[in-house]
């Protein structure tokens, strides 16, 4: 069976299917119904259900402080007596099974909150749908899985992973990640090789195929195999394979200390993605120059109301002060697309990749974007830092954003707090548009970051998470290649840098690409840093710059895609 | 007894505050319920307290039924007062 490659890297282990609510036979109208039973394994899912998140959640030694408040709420919500006498009204009263009773209360519940005025109770209706969904759990005597513990050789199998289960899984025991939908640029995939975790993504026939939990699996995140029944000897072969995998690490890790400097002397700035400040040592681990993409995202995700300026700023604070000196690249929220967050009212979308998005939501919210930079230029007090703008289309969206940080520093200096009155700005450049005006935007800031990823999606009009289309997502068609060129071209003409901090970048053909097309900069994913370093170390620029050139006289992806394979197998692999 | 107050906090009455209402309202054996415009809610339940959506600046009322209502009221007012000068 053949999915995508989501993550490199050659997994061994055992099967466990990663489970959530599915629809239950119902309880109501069986012969053998009596209230009374139901309403005691109703109390006793009530019990479970707190023990769980008690023990998850509230005395797990990595619990924060957030957490431990939202889970207290969630235990006083299983304790309410209104929520359960309404349960048990619609049991004894009108006989209904425990599951119906609870999926019905917790469904009343959920619409009152919804339509309440304010965005912050409006958001309660998920921590109600949380509850609800573990009480049901336990009712159908389901475990929910403790993504922080799981059993030894873990391959996790699911329809679709979730970028927080992901930041939640236990890295001692996870070996592998198998997913049915998703694509090699999905959050969930982009988290699994920050993560160093193998995974196979759009792999479409794994709801089909029954694999029982414990099964022993073989997958192959480099090609996309997943292997069920395996031979003894193929299971050597896959070990002895991921062995070597993890020799080629070992040497790259050699020099992880080194520059980033061709053979010939040229110095590109080599830097790490961060998605999470708990990734700080992994980047300075990796060697990397500096953060030229950190995500801030994950401060927005996964909760029900906008993080606070206090909130933000320690996170902020952690990160830049961990990197000791070497500047941080702080992308303001990019939220929108395949990354959802009710409390910002982002509305259901025929096509949340061209909608209300980062930026786009910024400047509509002023309050909340406000908040973010008062955040994000504080934390300049502790660092080097540079504010970097998302899903920018035009002059306009960067001159309001720029008066906006104005706003914030005359604020900030109202209030006699410390900031760098110097702080570089630039801009992602992800959509066409932006690069096509690449000269004109360049004029007003300080650099520009290429990411590559949405610029595939947006050039090409190909949805990056459709696994069908995964073939025609090619960053190295020559539209793009184009694209890249010139916007390269036009920063340099005004004296600006530019970076790539997409998928790109992270491989070693696009790494090879950009640093002959006369790159600055480039970010990427700690996992595979030392490796794309040591491809630097060891191509010299002369000939990475001639590469560039023959490929822009190809005409087709195919043979592009040949030219640098043929060049990596005989210089690299 | 009855004493009506206006609410006051930064955010509103939040989960946060609204959990350590409801852990300290289920201390006392008298019938506590908290009153905004027509909306009554058990100050023991959490969801009910949730969904009169209190924010700063709403007038509530604080009603205590009970053997010990004078004190009880004292210590809610006590609370109160306290969750006024936090976050």
């Amino acid at each position: 069976m053949f999915g995508i490659s989501g993550a490199n890297g050659i997994g061994l282990g055992y099967a466990l299917w990663l489970n959530r609510e599915t629809e239950e036979p119902d309880e109501t109208g069986v012969s053998s119904f009596n209230p009374t039973t139901e309403i005691a394994r109703l109390q006793q899912a009530l019990e479970s259900s707190r023990q769980q998140i008690k023990t998850l959640f509230i005395d797990a030694t990595s619990a924060s402080l957030v957490e431990i408040e939202v889970f207290q709420a969630h235990i006083s919500m299983l304790e309410d007596p209104e929520f359960l006498a309404a349960i048990q009204e619609q049991i004894s009263q009108n006989g209904m099974g425990a599951t119906k009773a609870v999926r019905m209360v917790i469904e009343q519940y959920r619409q009152l909150f919804t339509n309440m005025p304010d965005p912050y109770f409006q958001a309660r209706a998920a921590d109600i749908e949380d509850i609800g969904s573990r009480v049901i759990a336990n009712l159908q005597g389901k475990k929910p899985l403790n993504l922080k513990t799981l059993p030894p050789e873990t391959i996790l199998l699911a329809d679709e992973f979730m970028p927080s289960e992901i930041a939640a899984f236990d890295r001692q025991n996870i070996k592998g990640l198998v997913a049915r939908k998703g694509a090699s640029t999905s959050h969930a995939s982009i988290m699994a090789r920050a993560m160093g975790i193998p995974a196979v993504v759009g792999c479409v026939d794994l709801t089909t195929c029954t694999i029982a939990n414990g099964e022993p699996l073989i997958i192959n995140g480099t090609t996309g195999e997943v292997r069920i029944k395996s031979t003894t000897t193929e299971w050597a072969k896959a070990s002895q394979l991921k062995e070597h995998f993890r020799l080629r690490q070992q040497q790259f890790q050699a020099e992880v200390d080194q520059p980033a400097v061709t053979p010939d002397g040229h110095r590109l700035i080599l830097n790490a993605n961060l998605a999470h400040p708990s990734e700080v040592n992994e980047v300075l681990a990796a060697g990397a120059d500096g953060i030229g993409l950190f995500r801030t995202e994950f401060l927005y995700l996964g909760r029900s109301a906008a993080p606070t300026e206090a909130e933000q700023f320690g996170a902020y604070q952690t990160v830049v002060t961990g990197l000791a000196g070497k500047p941080v690249v702080l992308r303001t929220m990019d939220v929108g697309g395949d990354k959802r967050a009710d409390y910002l009212g982002i509305p259901d979308e025929e096509n949340p990749f061209l909608g209300y998005r980062a930026l786009r939501i910024c400047l509509q919210q002023p309050e909340l974007f406000r908040i973010q930079l008062r955040a994000i230029i504080r934390a300049s007090a502790c660092g080097p830092i540079k504010i970097m703008f998302p899903m920018v289309t035009s002059l306009e969206e960067i001159r309001q954003a720029k008066t906006i940080i104005q706003q914030v520093t005359r604020e900030l200096t109202a209030d006699g707090i410390d900031f760098d009155p110097n702080i570089p700005v630039g801009i992602m450049v992800e959509i066409p548009a932006a690069a096509i005006l690449a000269g004109n935007l360049a004029a007003e800031v300080d650099f520009f970051s290429i990411g590559t990823n949405d610029l595939v999606q947006y050039t090409l009009a190909v949805d990056r998470l459709n696994p069908k289309l995964a073939h025609l997502y090619q960053m190295n068609h020559p539209a793009v290649l184009q694209l890249i060129v010139q916007v390269i071209q036009k920063a340099h003409q005004y004296g600006k840098t530019v970076s790539v901090c997409g998928e790109m970048a992270s491989q070693p053909s696009g790494a090879l690409l950009l640093l002959g097309m006369g790159i600055d900069q480039l970010s990427v994913s700690p996992a595979v840093l030392p490796e794309i370093k040591m491809l630097v170390r060891k191509t010299p620029w002369l000939a990475a710059q001639q590469i560039a050139k023959d490929v822009m006289e190809f005409r087709t992806v195919g043979e592009i895609e040949k030219y640098l394979k043929e060049y990596l197998d005989s210089h690299w692999a | 007894m009855e004493k009506q107050f206006v609410f006051q906090n930064k955010i509103g009455l939040h989960a946060r505050p609204a959990t350590s209402l409801v852990n300290l309202a289920k201390q006392y054996s008298e019938q506590i319920y908290l009153l905004k415009g027509d909306k009554k809610a058990n100050a023991k339940s959490l969801l009910a307290i949730l969904s009169l959506g209190i924010m700063s600046g709403d007038t509530v009322i604080l009603q205590v039924t009970g053997e010990n209502e004078t004190d009880v009221m004292m210590e809610l007012v006590k609370f109160f007062e306290q969750s006024a000068n936090q976050e």
